[in-house]
C-alpha cells in the first residue's frame, strides 16, 4: 500500500501521511466493547476465582506431566507479562490522550540520528518490559512518531529500562562486561534498526492494515471526556494485545515442553553454540527483560558470558511472545527482516564478548 | 529519488547490513575457536597455605576444560602439587605446606576447552603470607621510661619491629590471633596476668587465685584459649600446692579462669602440660608423672573430668601441624595420636642424643642444641634417625662467645626460631638452613604456641 503523494525524506517522515478510505469512527468501533468490557472482565475474574475455590483436585488428575508443564509455563509467561502489558497500555493512553497533540514530537531533536538516540534512551524513564512497550509503541505511532523512530524505542526500551538495569547489575555486577555489553549492545542494535528503517520509502507499509486504520483515527479528535476516551483506548488496546499475549504464551509453553532444556545446556560450553543455544532459549522461554537476568544467572556457570549477553540482548527484542504482540502492529515480512537483523547483531556481540572475556 | 530507487536503497542497506554483520560474526567464530580458555579468577588462602598441607588454588577459566590438562602442571619454586579439572576450574592442591613470604608461579600449559579449539597457557602468581612474630625485647622508650620491657612484633620475613605492649617487667607472654596474654612482675615479686587486645579493646586483668607467681603460660590460638600454672605465695596459715593449672577462654571476655581439677577433684598440680592443637583439650602431667587428658570446656561446664591415659617421664611436644604428642619414657619416645579415637600409642622414631629435643616432623627429625654450654662452638643440629646435620652455628653471629638458649619450630614445621644469649632471634629455614633474618629480642612466640 503506497501513497502516491509520498515524498521520501528521512528527516520528514515523522508523521503517517496515509489516509485510508472511509473508516468507522473509533467510537463506533469500540462502543459495544466498552459497554460490556467491565461486566465481562468482572465475570471472568469471578469465574476463575470460583473455579479455583470449588474445583476438586481430581479435575486435573487426567493431565500428564507435559500437559501440566505446558499450562504452568504458559500461565507463568502471562502472569509475568500482564502487569507490564497493562502499564504499557495505560502509558500508551496517556501519550495518546492526556499529552497535548505533538507534545513529544515537538521536543525531540530534528536531526534524525540524534532524535533516534534520544528516543532509544527514553526507556530509562519507563519501568516497562518489552511486552508493555508494544502498546506504548503503538501509542507513539498513533501520536505521530515515525515507524523507524518507534522501532528504535521499541527495541531499546526494554533493555535500558531502570528495573532491567538494576536486576542485571544485581545478578552479574560488573562481571565479564555483561551489564555494559547488554546496555551498549541493545542501544546500538536499536539505533541500527531505526537507521535502516528510516530509509524505507513507504514506512506505513511496514504496519498491518488494521493498525494503519487505527492510526488514521486522531484520538484527540474523539468526543467525550478524556477519562472516557482513556477507557476506550484501554479497552481497544487490551483487545488487541491480550489475545496476542495468550497465543504467544501458549506457543512459548508448547515449545518449552517439546524442546529439552538439557539439550540447550549441553551446548553451553562452546563459544559458538553457547551464543546460539542461549538465543534459542531466549526466543523460546519469552521471559520479561525485567527478570531475565535472574533466570539466566542459574545458567551462568554452564554458559560462556557471550551466550548470556546474547540471551540478554536478543530476548527482550525478539521472542515468541514479542513476535505475537508485534504481529498486531507490524507485517510478517517486517518482523522476519527485523528478527534476522537483530539475531545476527546479538550473535556478533555475544561472540565478541566470548573472545574478550 | 523515486520510490523504487529508495526501495532498492533500503533493501541494499538492510541485506548489506545483515551480510556484513554475519561476516563479522563468522570472523569472531574463527577467532573464538583459535583462542584457548582464559583465566577468569584465582582463589587461594595465602595464610592457610603456609599453615597446613593440602591447601588448594582454584584457577577458574571461562570455559569448561578438557581433563587432560591436569598432568602438565608446574609450580615455581618447585613444590609438589596435583591438579584436577572440575568443569571450568583447575583445582591445584599443594601436597605440602608452602614457604613464608614466597612468590609462587603455577603454570598449566596446553589448556583446552572440552569443545576443542585452540590451546592456551594458564598461569597465576601469588605471594604467600609473611606471618607476624611477637617477641620480648628491652623497651625502646626513652632512658627515663618506667617501662624496661616491651613486646615487639615483626614479620618473620623481615621488616622493622614495632612495639605492641610495654611494661616495667615482663616475665613471659603468649600470642593469640587478636590478643596477647602478658605475665608481668609486680613490685612485691608476685605476678599479674593481663589480656591485651591487639584490636584496640581495653586490657583485661585476669583474677589469679591470690598472690603468687605464674610458672608456665601457654596458648592454643586456634581454640582461643590460654592456660597457666600458678604457684601461690607461701603462707603460714595454710598449705598451698604449687603449679595449679588454670585455663582461660578469651571468647568469653572478662571471665574467670577455669580451674582444672585432677582425679581427686582438687585443682591439679601439673608438672608439665600442653594444649592439643586445634582442640579445647589438654594433656597434663601430674606430680607422679601420670598423664591426664582433660577437656577444658567440659571442666568449665562440669560435664567431663580428667581421663588418665598412662604416664611418661616428660612431655616432648606435638609434631607440628598434627595432634600427635611425643612423650619420653626411659629415653624412648612414644607418639600418642589424639587425632584418632582411642588415641593410640606408637613408638616414635628415635634419634641419637637428646630424647627431649624439639620435634620437627613425624619422621622423627629433632632439633638439638649441641654443646649448649658457654662457648663459640655451640650449634643447633637437625637430627634425623639416619644422621645429623648442623642447622645453625654461633659463628654466624657477630658476637661470638655466646650460647644458644632455645630452638623452637614454627607452627608449620618449616622454620626454626633460634634464640641466643646475645638476645637475638634468628629465623632459619629447616629445609636448607638458609637464614631468613635476625632480630634483637628473645622468647619468640613460636616457643609458647603449644
Amino acid at each position: 500500500m503506497t501513497d502516491p503523494d509520498f515524498t521520501p525524506s528521512r528527516h520528514e517522515e515523522r508523521t503517517l501521511s496515509t489516509t485510508p478510505a472511509a473508516h468507522p469512527s473509533l467510537r463506533e468501533l469500540t462502543r459495544s466493547e466498552w459497554r460490556w468490557t467491565p461486566t465481562v472482565g468482572v465475570a471472568a475474574v469471578l469465574l476463575l476465582v470460583a473455579i479455583r475455590i470449588f474445583a476438586p483436585a481430581e479435575w486435573t488428575s487426567w493431565m500428564t506431566d507435559p500437559a501440566k508443564d505446558f499450562v504452568t509455563l504458559s500461565v507463568s509467561v502471562i502472569i509475568e507479562s500482564l502487569p507490564f502489558v497493562i502499564l504499557g497500555i495505560l502509558l500508551s493512553a496517556v501519550v495518546q490522550i492526556w499529552l497535548p497533540a505533538g507534545f513529544l514530537l515537538r521536543r525531540l531533536p530534528r536531526n534524525a540520528v540524534l532524535r533516534r538516540s534520544v528516543i532509544s534512551l527514553l526507556g530509562v524513564l519507563l519501568p516497562v518490559c518489552e511486552c508493555g512497550n508494544v502498546p506504548l509503541t503503538r501509542g507513539l505511532i498513533v501520536s505521530g512518531l515515525s515507524v523507524a523512530d518507534s522501532m528504535a524505542f521499541l527495541f531499546a526500551a526494554p533493555i535500558i529500562n531502570p528495573i532491567t538495569i538494576i536486576t542485571t547489575y544485581q545478578a552479574f555486577g560488573w562481571n565479564d562486561g555483561i551489564l555494559i555489553s547488554r546496555i551498549v549492545g541493545g542501544l546500538v542494535i536499536a539505533n541500527l534498526v531505526g537507521f535502516i528503517y528510516s530509509t524505507h520509502p513507504a514506512p506505513q507499509t511496514l504496519l498491518t492494515r488494521s493498525f494503519q486504520a487505527a492510526c488514521a483515527v486522531d484520538p484527540h479528535a474523539e468526543h467525550g471526556t478524556r477519562t472516557r476516551r482513556t477507557l476506550i483506548s484501554f479497552g481497544r488496546e487490551s483487545a488487541a494485545m491480550m489475545p496476542a499475549l495468550i497465543v504467544g504464551a501458549g506457543i512459548a509453553g508448547l515449545i518449552q515442553v517439546a524442546v529439552s532444556r538439557n539439550l540447550l545446556i549441553t551446548l553451553g560450553s562452546n563459544p559458538l553454540w553457547s551464543v546460539l543455544a542461549l538465543m534459542a532459549l531466549a526466543f523460546i522461554v519469552a521471559i520479561c527483560s525485567n527478570v531475565d537476568a535472574f533466570f539466566i544467572l542459574s545458567f551462568g556457570s554452564t554458559f560462556l558470558p557471550g551466550g548470556i549477553v546474547a540471551f540478554l540482548i536478543f530476548g527482550p527484542m525478539i521472542d515468541i511472545k514479542m513476535l505475537a504482540l508485534m504481529r498486531t502492529t507490524f507485517t510478517v515480512r517486517t518482523l522476519v527482516q527485523v528478527s534476522v537483523l537483530i539475531a545476527v547483531c546479538a550473535a556478533a556481540i555475544g561472540l565478541a564478548v566470548n573472545l574478550v572475556f | 529519488m523515486s520510490i523504487e530507487t529508495a526501495g532498492r536503497r533500503f533493501r541494499r542497506l538492510l541485506y548489506g547490513s545483515i551480510t556484513a554483520i554475519s561476516l563479522v560474526a563468522a570472523v569472531l567464530v574463527v577467532a573464538n575457536f583459535s583462542h584457548g580458555p582464559q583465566l577468569q579468577s584465582a582463589q587461594i588462602n595465602v595464610n592457610t597455605a603456609v599453615e597446613r598441607a593440602g591447601q588448594r588454588l582454584l584457577l577458574q577459566t571461562n570455559e569448561p576444560l578438557d581433563a587432560s590438562v591436569a598432568g602438565k602442571l608446574t609450580v615455581s619454586p618447585a613444590v609438589a602439587a596435583t591438579a584436577t579439572v572440575d568443569g571450568d576450574t583447575i583445582d591445584v592442591q599443594f601436597t605440602g605446606i608452602l614457604s613464608y613470604n614466597t612468590r609462587y608461579t603455577v603454570t598449566v600449559p596446553e589448556v583446552r576447552s572440552i569443545s576443542g579449539g585452540g590451546a592456551s597457557t594458564v598461569s597465576y602468581t601469588f605471594t604467600t603470607a609473611n606471618p607476624t612474630m611477637y617477641f620480648l625485647s628491652p623497651s625502646t622508650g626513652t632512658p627515663e621510661s618506667q617501662f624496661s620491657d616491651a613486646i615487639l612484633t615483626a614479620p618473620v620475613g623481615g621488616g622493622a619491629p614495632t612495639p605492641v605492649y610495654q611494661a616495667p617487667r615482663i616475665r613471659q607472654f603468649v600470642a593469640l590471633t587478636d590478643a596477647l596474654v602478658v605475665d608481668t612482675v609486680n613490685d612485691d615479686g608476685t605476678d599479674a596476668l593481663t589480656i591485651v587486645s591487639l584490636t584496640g579493646g581495653a586490657p583485661i586483668v585476669v583474677n589469679l587465685a591470690g598472690s603468687g607467681t605464674i610458672t608456665s603460660l601457654r596458648a592454643s590460638p586456634a581454640s582461643k584459649l590460654f592456660g597457666y600454672t600458678f604457684t601461690p605465695q607461701q603462707s603460714a596459715l595454710y598449705e598451698a600446692q604449687p603449679d595449679q593449672l588454670y585455663v582461660y577462654d578469651i571468647t568469653r571476655g572478662n571471665d574467670y579462669s577455669i580451674p582444672i581439677t585432677g582425679t581427686d577433684y582438687e585443682v591439679l598440680t601439673a608438672k608439665d602440660w600442653m594444649f592439643i592443637p586445634g582442640t579445647t583439650s589438654l594433656v597434663a602431667q601430674t606430680e607422679s608423672s601420670g598423664l591426664l587428658l582433660i577437656d577444658t570446656l567440659g571442666e568449665r561446664d562440669g560435664t567431663s573430668g580428667p581421663a588418665p591415659i598412662g604416664s611418661a617421664d616428660s612431655l616432648v611436644g606435638f609434631v607440628p601441624t598434627t595432634k600427635t604428642l611425643v612423650t619420653a619414657t626411659a629415653g624412648a619416645r612414644i607418639a600418642t595420636d589424639f587425632g584418632q579415637a582411642e588415641h593410640p600409642n606408637s613408638s616414635f622414631p628415635s634419634v641419637a642424643g637428646d630424647a627431649e629435643g624439639t620435634i620437627v616432623d613425624a619422621a622423627g627429625t629433632t632439633l638439638e642444641i649441641q654443646d649448649s654450654g658457654y662457648g663459640p662452638d655451640t650449634t643447633v643440629a637437625k637430627v634425623t634417625p639416619t644422621g645429623s646435620s648442623t642447622l645453625f652455628s654461633l659463628d654466624s653471629l657477630e658476637h661470638a662467645g655466646q650460647s644458644v638458649t632455645s630452638a623452637c619450630v614454627s607452627p608449620n614445621g618449616l622454620y626454626a626460631a633460634i634464640s641466643t644469649s646475645a638476645q637475638q632471634i634468628t629465623y632459619v629455614d629447616l629445609t636448607d638452613g638458609a637464614q631468613l633474618g635476625t632480630v634483637d629480642g628473645w622468647a619468640p612466640n613460636w616457643c609458647s604456641a603449644r
